[in-house]
């Protein structure tokens, strides 16, 4: 039982002659402003989406996207490209940033404040070294009739040794793809019983990593029951600022299919990535819960909402036969 | 015959021989002057050759001037004249009249307390009737007045609010012992109320200081049947309450941690029961309370925004009696009585609540998993004392309280043809143990001291247990798991202190004291015996042992007739691991009569706190931690400024004005996000240091005496608090920014044996943080599982919230009524009561906490009221 659920009882025990009202909450409407949300990096195309922030008790069930923007991209100050709509709020241009430079995005739209955004591509930090063996571990047990066969997933352990620069503070994320070939069942009504066949393909997925090394542990985001929140790693260079580091971690849980290709990750990112999803983080862990204090997400768009940031990467992919 | 003649003519002449014979002190002299100098006088008096004058000028003024009865006075009245107005006395010898210092002043002191139970009077006045030279009784009932001697009778009277004042005449030749004790009010059938001169508030220098009779206390509507010693401090001006039902303080402004709440002179760290909806003190037990908001005197240090000083009785000293009450939600019993008349007695208080007996069931019913749960807690006060003699008086107390919670629940089945069962439990305590010995001893009639050791420990954990059995190869293998949390402080303390009275113009005290605290701000541990992954562990948090030492000198210096100044200097150290701290802290309170019903009032103190609780900005829970002042995270300080005007009206109200300013540096917070300091987290990596400021003024319409008794309180004031990390660096109203606080406390009583009392509360609403706007996430940061990498062509983002500035709504206003009506009888073993009272009587709902739920059409506001209407019913006894 988490700490939360337990109090969640106790106060259940003691409110037991207690009332729960819907009330009229007396709000000025919150303007709509634009969303822009991208993250840019040197190995793919600008991409951003657009959107329009909904006031708090508007009654719309979904987010309302922006099709008629204007988005610029300045790369140091001069202007690049213009990014063009190709469905679905999506803005994209084939152009493809460059480490080290500093890139702003003005976008305007009829009706709504106009907004800008900046932030930089960091100089990568490349894997210098990565191990990965996989282990099978025990999830678990089927039994039939008394009788109990353990079942196994395999996980992978990686070791990943890379050098810090001195001259900045650093802020990190380990992100790990596989590729599955996996099969599905397809049934036909006219034949009722078993599958007629199993069709395949081949799927990418992220692979959800865990890791005790300190550097990870030590961050804000270890919560305290074994279990990291979230799917990537994220952590600083505070503690081996401008060395080499060896940091370990493994995947957690099951894939489904068979693994042909396993990619692992390093991408050096911009201060404003890190914030972003650092305070993203912390307010879902604290959804729902009355007694912590609320967290305010990190933004830097200014006059509106979301997120633009840089990162660049360096990635190994490990074959698996 | 010529020569018998001539003879006696020339002896005349030539004087009487010395050794022999006195000239004669009715010899008239007629005085120059009408007031002639102390010189002058003695010159008049030796040129009638009769006397020779001898003095030192050490304790003779002879410029001083002296006021002659008429122009025709005998040599012994212009002697007595000129005692009086120099302190002096006079011998002859023949011609010679020497002139010596007497011992200008004499002293009475002693004790005062209760007639009928011996317990000591806090706080009551002892003066002389003319001159209204006077002083009060300190904390263990002793006072010492130092009066000229003067050969007319002197007339002493002692008074206390709720009891009739006593005069006592004598003499004053020689330091005398008065041990005084008074009759209640309450037990005398005819009582005349005189609100003596020195019980009124303008006389006090003490500004920004309330004293609530115990009386008033007990009379006030209790929550559930439990009257409450911090819910009545709650309805005084300038101090509120938290969430509704809480007894979390917060005074001027100040956090609920920077109140130094005194049991007997022990700090208690958690004051409050059931998430303080009671408080740990029982009424019963309790002599005095004074709270202290501002003009702090320099013997209290430690906590920035308030001292509350409780006393507890002693025990009656003469008679065994009781007294208790069976409520609903509780029930307690007092006992107290001598063990040796007159010398030794004892007080046992003890409560305890039934709601646990009363829920159990109706939680089996409910629950699914066959479970069941509990809540109770329980307080003991346990006190001894014996009076060695009038110098010299020990006392032992304690104080015991625990608050438990549990849950429990059992699944048993069969598998295989075996019983297993697997249980589940989980509990929740946490309670203080304070202890105290304190010696008493009188050094001589102007120097009294006080001896204190203590010992004090605060905990609370939270501990979570299972039991899995199953089968392994047809045996039943049981698998035991346990998780435990623990947090606490522990302190051991030592104080000395000298209250020292030379005259009824200074009262000085001084003192030292040291403590040594143990901080354990949370440790875990694991313990699992599974056969395949076997784990005990315990993760500590950093333990602190931090010693704390404080000194302090202040003085009560009536300057004229007019201007009293309390002037003192705190000076307190902290030292923990490899931080040391120092704060040299001046504290100073003037009043100033302007005429003897008017005065003001003007104070500033500087104070310093070396503790810091760690809140979670929701509700009060027991997991708020203690935590010390350490090299990343230094001290609390404040300055604080406040002025004020008192004022009697026609003997029977008081009424006061006063306005305070006040800054506090170092307040801390927990960073945004963090709720809750994990085990193996150090926490001083989650808090922010911060600022806070608040002013603001309070306004306070007393009546202490009469049929109908009680109070109307109003407040108007900000606070702030700005940190760096924390709503973008801007300021922020603090969550308890109650810019209107309102209360009105009456007791009234209509007959003899029937009492009616009621109070009603109004505050502005609690400033929260509720989500303005929101907008969509970025779509690849969500934590996805392993399937589903984001696809360009489907748009199902995650929600941020967007919030705005931080604390910027406002709840809707608090305010309720409670009333009580109480039916005495005198029966023939002591007396009884029915109290039927009611809280919340209009059944507002008040807001406890909101929040926001749902998204597009289900999207909308909920609030979460506590208590509607409550009534509650007890029986009160006395033997």
């Amino acid at each position: 039982m988490t700490r939360n659920q337990l109090f969640a009882y106790f106060f259940a025990l003691i409110v037991l002659g207690s009332c729960e009202t819907v009330i009229d909450v007396d709000l000025p409407v919150e303007p709509t402003r634009l969303v822009v949300n991208g993250f840019i990096n040197p190995d793919s195309a600008v991409t951003v989406r657009i959107s329009k922030s909904k006031f708090v008790l508007d009654r719309a069930e979904s987010f309302t996207l922006v099709e008629d923007a204007q988005a610029v991209l300045f790369e140091n100050g001069q202007e690049i490209t213009q990014l063009n709509h190709v469905g679905t709020g999506l803005y994209t241009s084939p152009y493809r940033p460059q480490v080290g430079q500093q890139y702003t995005i003005q976008v305007d739209a009829d009706g709504l404040e106009s907004v800008e955004a900046s932030s930089e591509i960091v100089k990568t930090v490349e894997i210098a070294r990565l191990t990965a063996d996989s282990i099978r571990r025990e999830n678990g047990s089927v039994c039939s009739n008394g009788d109990c066969v353990p079942t196994f997933t395999t996980a992978y352990r990686f070791q990943m040794t890379f050098t810090d620069f001195e001259e900045r503070d650093n802020f990190y994320e380990v992100v790990s793809y596989v590729v599955v070939r996996d099969s599905f069942p397809v049934f036909d009504d006219a034949n009722p019983g078993g599958p007629i066949e199993y069709e395949i393909f081949t799927e990418r997925r992220r692979a959800f990593l865990i890791s005790d090394d300190p550097v990870v542990s030590s961050s804000e985001f270890d919560f305290g029951d074994g279990g990291f929140f979230g799917s990537s790693l994220l952590f600083t260079d505070d503690i081996f600022s401008g060395r080499s580091y060896t940091l370990n971690f493994t995947t957690e849980g099951a894939f489904g299919g068979k693994i042909t290709q396993l990619t692992v990750m390093l991408r050096t990112l911009s201060v404003d990535q890190y914030e972003y999803l650092r305070t993203l983080q912390l307010q879902e862990f604290n959804e729902g819960d009355p007694f912590s204090e609320v967290v305010p997400v990190y933004n830097n768009i200014e006059n509106g909402f979301g997120i633009f940031a840089g990162y660049s990467a360096d990635s190994v992919v490990v074959d698996i036969d | 015959m010529k020569h018998i003649l001539l003879l006696a003519l020339f002896l005349i002449i030539t004087g009487v021989p010395k050794a022999h014979s006195q000239s004669s002190l009715s010899t008239k002299i007629t005085v120059k002057e009408d007031s002639p100098t102390v010189l002058h006088l003695f010159k008049q008096i030796e040129a009638t050759n009769l006397f020779d004058l001898a003095y030192s000028g050490n304790y003779v003024d002879v410029q001083q001037t002296i006021s002659i009865p008429n122009d025709n006075s005998t040599v012994q009245e212009l002697l007595k004249v000129t005692n009086d107005a120099t302190h002096t006395t006079f011998r002859q010898r023949g011609r010679q009249i020497m002139l010596i210092a007497e011992p200008s002043r004499y002293t009475i002191s002693g004790y005062i307390s209760d007639a009928a139970s011996g317990e000591n009077l806090i706080g009551a006045n002892a003066f002389e009737k003319t001159s209204l030279q006077g002083t009060s009784s300190n904390t263990y009932g002793f006072y010492s007045l130092t009066l000229p001697a003067t050969s007319d009778s002197t007339t002493i009277i002692y008074s206390y609010v709720g009891y009739q004042p006593q005069a006592v005449s004598l003499v004053l030749t020689q330091d005398t012992t008065i041990n005084i004790t008074l009759q209640d009010n309450a037990l005398l059938d005819e009582v005349v109320i005189t609100a003596s001169e020195a019980d009124k508030i303008q006389e006090v220098t003490q500004m920004s200081t309330i004293s609530v009779p115990i009386e008033q206390i007990k009379s006030m509507p209790a929550f559930l049947g439990e009257v409450d010693v911090l819910k009545t401090l709650q309805l005084l001006p300038g101090v509120q309450s938290g969430n509704e039902g809480t007894s979390g303080i917060y005074v001027r402004g100040g956090g609920p941690d920077q109140n130094l709440i005194l049991l007997d002179g022990v700090p208690v760290y958690n004051a409050s029961h059931l998430f303080g909806f009671f408080s740990v003190f029982n009424a019963d037990a309790i002599n005095n309370v004074q709270l202290i908001k501002g003009g702090f005197p320099a013997r209290y240090g430690g906590r920035l925004s308030s001292v509350i000083d409780i006393s507890m009785k002693e025990g009656n000293m003469n008679e065994f009696h009781g007294e208790g009450s069976i409520g609903l939600v509780a029930s307690k019993l007092t006992l107290e009585g001598p063990i040796l008349k007159g010398k030794t007695s004892f007080i046992v208080s003890g409560r305890r609540t039934y709601i646990d007996l009363l829920t159990r069931p109706l939680i089996r019913a409910a629950s699914e998993v066959n479970g069941t749960g509990g809540y109770y807690f329980y307080d003991l006060n346990a006190k001894v004392n014996h009076r060695f003699s009038d110098k010299d008086r020990l006392y032992l107390s304690a104080y015991l309280g625990d608050d438990r919670f549990s849950a429990e629940s059992k699944d048993e089945y069969v598998e295989q043809g075996i019983e297993l069962e697997d249980s589940f439990r989980a509990g929740l305590n946490w309670g203080n143990i304070t202890s105290a010995l304190r010696w008493n001893h009188v050094f001589n009639n102007k120097l009294f001291s006080n001896l204190t050791l203590t010992y004090s420990r605060y905990r609370f954990n939270i501990e979570s247990g299972f039991t899995f059995e199953y089968v392994q190869e047809e045996e039943k293998v049981t698998n035991k798991g346990d998780v435990q949390y623990l947090s606490g402080i522990q302190d051991f303390a030592a104080k000395l202190d000298f209250d020292f009275i030379p005259s009824p113009n200074h009262y000085i005290r001084y003192g030292v004291n040291a403590i040594r605290h143990r901080f354990n701000p949370g440790a875990f541990s694991v313990f699992n015996d599974d056969a395949d992954f076997p784990l005990d562990t315990t993760l500590n948090s950093v333990n602190f042992r931090a010693n704390e030492f404080a000194a302090y000198v202040e003085d009560d210096w009536q300057i004229s007739n007019r201007l009293k100044v309390n002037l003192g200097l705190h000076l307190s150290a902290f030292d923990v691991g490899d931080a040391f701290y120092y704060s040299l802290q001046p504290r100073v309170a003037a009043r100033y009569l302007l005429s003897d019903k008017f005065s003001l009032k003007a104070s500033y103190a500087r104070m310093t706190q070396f503790v810091h609780l760690l809140t979670n900005s929701g509700v009060g829970l027991p997991t708020d931690l203690w935590v010390p002042a350490t090299e990343l995270v230094p001290p609390q300080q404040s300055h604080q400024v406040a002025l004020g005007a008192a004022r009697s009206l026609s003997n029977k109200y008081e009424i006061s004005l006063e306005g305070y300013y006040k800054t506090m540096d170092n307040v801390i917070e927990y960073k945004e996000g963090a709720s809750f300091a994990a085990p193996g987290q150090d926490w001083q990596d989650l808090v922010e240091i911060g600022d806070g400021w608040s002013y603001g003024t309070e306004l306070l319409l007393q009546k202490k005496v009469g049929k109908t008794t009680g109070w109307l309180g109003y407040t108007l004031s900000w606070t702030n608090r700005q940190f760096d990390n924390l709503n973008f660096g801007r300021a922020f109203p603090y969550k308890y920014d109650r810019r209107h606080d309102a209360s009105i406390a009456v007791v009234h009583q209509w007959k003899k044996n029937r009492e009616f009392s009621f109070t009603w509360v109004y505050g502005t609403g609690n400033a929260i943080t509720i989500p303005r706007s929101l907008y969509a996430a970025q779509e690849s940061s969500n934590s996805q599982g392993f399937f589903g990498a984001p696809t360009p062509n489907t748009f199902n983002p995650g929600e941020v919230y967007y919030y705005g500035e931080r604390n910027s709504y406002r709840m809707a206003a608090y305010h309720r009524l409670d009333a009580s009506v109480t039916f005495r009888k005198d029966t023939r073993w002591g007396q009884r009561a029915w109290v039927f009272a009611v809280y919340n009587a209009y059944s507002r709902q008040n807001p406890f906490f909101i929040y926001y739920t749902g998204f597009g059409e289900t999207s909308r506001f909920r609030q979460f009221s506590l208590f509607p209407i409550i009534p509650s019913v007890s029986y009160r006894f006395e033997f």
